[in-house]
């Protein structure tokens, strides 16, 4: 994280949660962050650049049918065509009643969608409501095959201890029996999910599911797509709940600097699937231990891991973010902590070794890493108990890496 | 949130924060050069008499037992080359500090300078507000102070080869309770001392000896610029605040870069800019403000008024009554801003400094204005012309996707 100069915060009056922003990936490539500030409100950044400086600023987005009293819980955002925007979002919600003793919620989930190529407003306009009955934790999607057709699924974990499946027919939302398409989140060992995912590899074939409980267990397994049957399952006990999981390879795809030249690549990276040529990895971050990778799951299973030493000093690990911030093309990890800081860690002679930590004075709930200007180079957005934080690359030190890598 | 979007939200990068056991007369906060260092410090003194002294991210020195610190002032009162330290206790004692040692010459000389008493004095009691400025027009400062029985008094250092002391010059009484006192310069450019008083009025003086045929006036504000006349209460205290460095770019019907600005603040929320005797906009604000301050953001930039309230909302104003605000979301019983260097042998920064109800003292530095960021790539690109000829065979989304691929897709491996 050198070099990056916290440029803007944007106070918020009541704090994030860990699944308060999504991002939106264009097919052009370009990217846009959509985040919920202060439970109430859905907003977006803009930036523009006037008088040779970045100008960015908060665009509240009015997602329509969510009461002005409800208190938004998550998001979630899938692009469901290749060759243009479809954008869906899943915001979930809840209704506060006041007048009963004690105090109950209703709870929401809303998807809004469009046709290829709709505008935002478009989409936010369009929305299907169900109405829940438990309080809702992560939204996510998942891809599953059937009749070797690729299709997505909104996946729900929540209070009552389980991953809720919906699908849209019909302009509605119905709940599916979550088994019959992705039978390894089933079974949640009894504990309320708090993290969970599933990423593809073998062109959609096969997949690699994960979850991680309240209740200190961590799941992964290898699943058969076409078939819906599992192949391997781990299953391991931390002693903390399980804050943070994610699947990942260390090392992005590179192309040779002709082909940059050229402009002719143009693959936009597949976020629902993996690279099984490359070593696969499970990040695990708990409320008390120290963050532990599983390096090579695909062929080592569980039984090579290593732990972020020190990853546990700051407090609670709450959020991560693997990314390359550093331009290498290798993959780093940032863990927010409660404890106001950012650690990062980088992969170096086959171990991950913390490089440096971020202050950022504020429990951090959310980190992303996108292009929020358009100028080609992203910044990482935090979320913290404070606000919204933009961290942006000193733009002279971009300027030194492009002349070096251009050989100018 | 949105509301607070609306308002024009003005963040803080960076803070740091002290213990400060006590409570803070306003006027007792001062941000300065005290040990001579060219670094900006801050001294802050007690209720409870004792006087702290911080350099970068430290308490340097801590002096006990001066009484109710009512206020200090930091500044070149002897007229010797070298500032001084003056702290006014509520029972009329006036101490003076000197930092006695030469100023480091070493720059990466960590030693720090402590300050030592030179002078006692004893004078009227109860002041409340202090002033260093030349009155007279003779080069050299002066010492004005204000008192809560609505006097305000002038003394002159007075060195001679035994000692020296301050000796007592004018004594002027105002009509009513003093909010603060300015300096400003009048039509002819002769200083002339601007007290504000309750119901945005203000008593003005010049300096008997200097320009003995001007006498005392109370400026009345002419209400042509639609002042809201309910809250011009007359019973409502107000402050200001003078020598505003006038910001060019402003709308030049209104003021040139020749005119003396100066800002007021009323206790009930009302903000005006001012020069000579009209006012030449006002805002209300709806806050209870008690303190207003300059403070020039971008290096050598225009003033900017600051206001702070009870509450903790701290106000930036530019000269063209634009406002943006600063949250801080808690309680403040004294409030002052001004250059501050946080790092040593590095160039001070604007910042704000917060004294809570709960014995802290917040300091923010490195302000950002909404919309302020550092400069675009776009913008380094062009500096550069190597990398700015070879991007113009690109256009548009391929030279963003160039710097994208180059950044985050190149194969270091491949040469």
């Amino acid at each position: 994280m050198d070099g990056l100069v916290q440029s803007v915060v944007y106070d918020t009056s009541s704090p994030a949660n860990i699944y308060s922003a999504t991002v939106m990936q264009k097919v052009d490539g370009d990217q846009q962050i959509v985040m919920i500030a202060s439970k109430k409100d859905m907003i977006t950044l803009k930036s523009k650049v006037i008088d040779d400086k970045v100008e960015t600023s908060i665009v509240e987005l009015n997602f329509s049918n969510i009461p002005s009293n409800a208190e938004i819980i998550s998001i979630h955002c899938i692009n469901r065509c290749k060759e243009f925007d479809d954008f869906v979002f899943g915001i979930t919600y809840a209704l506060i009643i006041e007048d009963e003793e004690p105090e109950t919620a209703e709870t929401f989930l809303n998807i809004y969608s469009g046709f290829p190529g709709s505008s935002l407003e478009a989409i936010m306009e369009n929305c299907k409501t169900l109405k829940l009955d438990f309080v809702p934790f992560q939204l996510n999607h998942a891809i599953y095959m059937s009749e070797l057709q690729k299709n997505s699924m909104w996946l729900l974990s929540g209070s009552d201890k389980k991953i809720h499946a919906y699908k849209i027919e019909e302009q509605e939302i119905l709940e599916q029996k979550v088994e019959e398409y992705f039978i390894e989140f089933e079974d949640t060992k009894d504990s309320i999910v708090l993290c969970f995912g599933s990423k593809s590899y073998s062109n959609y074939k096969k997949r690699l599911s994960y979850y991680g409980c309240e209740t200190g267990y961590s799941m992964l397994a290898i699943v058969d797509s076409e078939k819906n049957q599992i192949l391997h399952y781990f299953l391991e006990r931390f002693e903390s709940p399980i804050t943070v999981m994610q699947l990942f390879n260390i090392h992005k795809k590179t192309v040779d600097i002709d082909n940059i030249l050229s402009v002719k690549d143009d693959s936009i990276p597949d976020c629902d699937s993996i690279d099984e040529k490359e070593q696969v990895c499970l990040l695990v971050g708990s409320a008390v231990e120290s963050a532990v990778v599983y390096m090579n799951v695909l062929k080592n299973d569980l039984r090579n891991a290593i732990t972020l030493t020190d990853s546990n000093r700051h407090q609670a690990i709450v959020c991560a973010l693997i990314t390359d911030v550093n331009f290498d093309s290798k993959n780093e990890i940032l863990l927010g902590t409660y404890g106001n800081y950012i650690l990062n860690y980088v992969y170096e002679n086959n171990n991950w070794v913390e490089q440096q930590q971020f202050d950022m004075r504020d429990s951090v709930y959310t980190i992303c890493y996108l292009d929020i200007v358009g100028e080609g180079v992203n910044d990482v957005i935090v979320m913290s108990e404070r606000g919204i934080h933009i961290l942006k690359h000193e733009p002279r030190y971009i300027v030194e890496v492009l002349k070096n890598r251009l050989k100018l | 949130m949105m509301d607070d979007n609306k308002m024009n939200i003005a963040t803080f990068v960076d803070f740091f924060d002290f213990e400060l056991p006590g409570n803070v007369f306003n006027s007792a906060i001062a941000l300065g050069d005290v040990d001579n260092d060219n670094e900006i410090e801050l001294v802050i003194g007690s209720v409870e008499g004792d006087l702290f002294i911080f350099k970068g991210h430290r308490l340097i020195q801590k002096i006990s037992g001066l009484g109710i610190i009512t206020a200090i002032a930091i500044g070149d009162l002897m007229n010797c080359g070298s500032n001084a330290l003056i702290v006014i206790s509520g029972d009329g004692w006036c101490h003076i500090y000197l930092c006695l040692k030469f100023s480091k010459l070493d720059p990466s000389d960590e030693c720090v300078m402590k300050l030592e008493p030179v002078h006692d004095q004893r004078i009227p009691a109860n002041t409340k507000v202090i002033l260093l400025g030349d009155i007279d027009s003779d080069g050299m400062l002066e010492l004005i102070v204000g008192l809560t029985d609505r006097v305000v008094r002038s003394y002159r250092w007075s060195q001679s080869a035994a000692a020296g002391r301050l000796v007592p010059l004018h004594k002027w009484e105002c009509a009513n309770q003093i909010g603060s006192i300015i300096l400003i310069k009048d039509i002819k450019n002769r200083p002339c001392l601007l007290v504000s008083q309750p119901g945005v009025s203000a008593m003005r003086f010049y300096c008997p000896i200097a320009f003995p045929e001007l006498i005392e006036k109370t400026i009345e504000y002419e209400n042509e610029n639609e002042l809201p006349v309910e809250l011009l209460n007359p019973l409502i205290s107000s402050v200001m605040v003078g020598d505003l460095k006038v910001d060019i770019k402003c709308d030049q019907e209104l003021f040139d870069k020749n005119d003396h600005l100066y800002g007021i603040a009323s206790m009930n929320g009302l903000v005006m800019l001012a020069k000579k005797e009209t006012i030449l906009w006002s805002k209300n604000i709806h806050q209870e403000l008690f303190i207003i301050s300059k403070l020039s953001i971008a290096d050598g930039g225009p003033d900017y008024l600051i206001t702070c309230s009870l509450n903790g909302d701290t106000l930036i104003i530019d000269q063209k009554s634009e406002h943006s605000t600063f949250k801080f979301g808690e309680s403040v019983s004294a409030f002052c801003c001004g250059m501050y260097t946080v790092k040593p042998n590095t160039k001070s920064m604007p910042s704000f400094v917060l004294i809570t109800n709960s014995q802290k003292v917040y300091i923010y530095y490195g302000l950002k204005l909404p919309n302020t960021c550092v400069q675009s790539l776009s913008k380094c690109i062009e500096n550069d012309n190597h990398l700015s000829t070879f991007m113009e065979k690109y256009e548009g989304p391929s030279k963003k996707k160039i710097i994208r691929d180059c950044l985050y897709k190149y194969n270091p491996n491949k040469i």
